[in-house]
């Protein structure tokens, strides 16, 4: 049974699927490649917008919580997650820590990334105190 | 077949994922199927019934999730019945499957992008990940509904 599903499969499949699967894998590999192999891996910057406004760009060596309305965010040991959300799903929440790319939080409109920008008076703080 | 994908989209949810924001796309087996037995008429009507009803179900009826899977739906249906109608020859459902992952997925980050999101690096930065995953839940859904064609045409 198992035996002649998978012929079958075999036979349905033909080779413009092989090279349509191909074609997009190279594409999505190459994507990936391009976009995590340089730099993004080791972001330095944690930058949360709120409604698409960049409202606080924090360093990811210092651990801190972060109380937001609807969300509280803590960065921890160069990795950040969201601890808690009032959104139904939570699905911010189970992303647990990353550290590179990004969490995205869609009903409450929040978006944390990891990245190298820094800013510029946050800089200048840091050095000084 | 718009009962069975409700079911489908249901069931789903159920399923642990290692990645939240990541389904398969079970009820796009359905929306395939209908198509290739069907028609494109009826698998565009079973994947909005789907849509509509099971966000009812699910209680995310015009909320972010509903919106982002009913332009997703609608695009991938729409994208797999030109495919299939110019290129069904050389295309087995398997690759038709794979187009329509793709295009799910694109519409899927296109909206989240336009109407909640404006952080292009964040949705560039999800996008290879997103479209990799596809690819393979594609492919599975495409050989799952490959088979579904097979045993109801034989019957």
């Amino acid at each position: 049974m198992t035996n002649k599903s998978t012929l079958d499969f075999i036979k349905a499949a033909t080779i413009y699927d092989f090279i349509l699967f191909a074609f997009l894998l190279i594409l999505a590999l190459g994507g990936m490649y391009y976009l995590y192999g340089q730099g993004v891996n080791n972001g330095t910057r944690v930058i949360i917008e709120v409604n698409n406004i960049e409202q606080i760009n924090l360093p990811l060596d210092v651990d801190k919580v972060i109380d937001l309305k609807h969300l509280i965010i803590e960065i921890k040991g160069k990795k950040v997650r969201v601890k808690d959300a009032d959104c139904p799903n939570k699905l911010c929440v189970k992303q647990g820590w990353i550290d590179r790319g990004a969490i995205i939080c869609l009903p409450n409109r929040v978006v944390i990334i990891i990245k190298n920008i820094k800013d510029n008076h946050k800089t200048i703080d840091a050095i000084s105190g | 077949m718009a009962a069975y994908a409700i079911a489908l989209h249901g069931i789903e949810r159920f399923i642990p994922m290692p990645i939240p924001w990541l389904r398969f796309g079970f009820a796009n087996i359905i929306a395939l199927t209908t198509l290739v037995l069907f028609g494109f008429k009826a698998a565009m009507f079973v994947t909005i019934l789907r849509i509509v009803i099971g966000s009812m179900f699910i209680g995310t009826f015009l909320g972010p999730s509903f919106i982002m899977s009913l332009t997703a739906g609608v695009s991938a249906t729409l994208i797999m019945g030109l495919f299939y109608t110019i290129f069904g020859r050389i295309f087995s459902p398997i690759g038709i499957s794979l187009i329509g992952a793709l295009f799910h997925n694109l519409a899927q980050l296109g909206t989240a992008y336009f109407l909640f999101i404006h952080n292009i690096d964040a949705i560039l930065m999800l996008t290879p990940l997103i479209i990799l995953i596809g690819i393979f839940s594609g492919a599975l859904n495409g050989i799952v509904s490959a088979l579904i064609i097979q045993k109801i045409r034989e019957a």
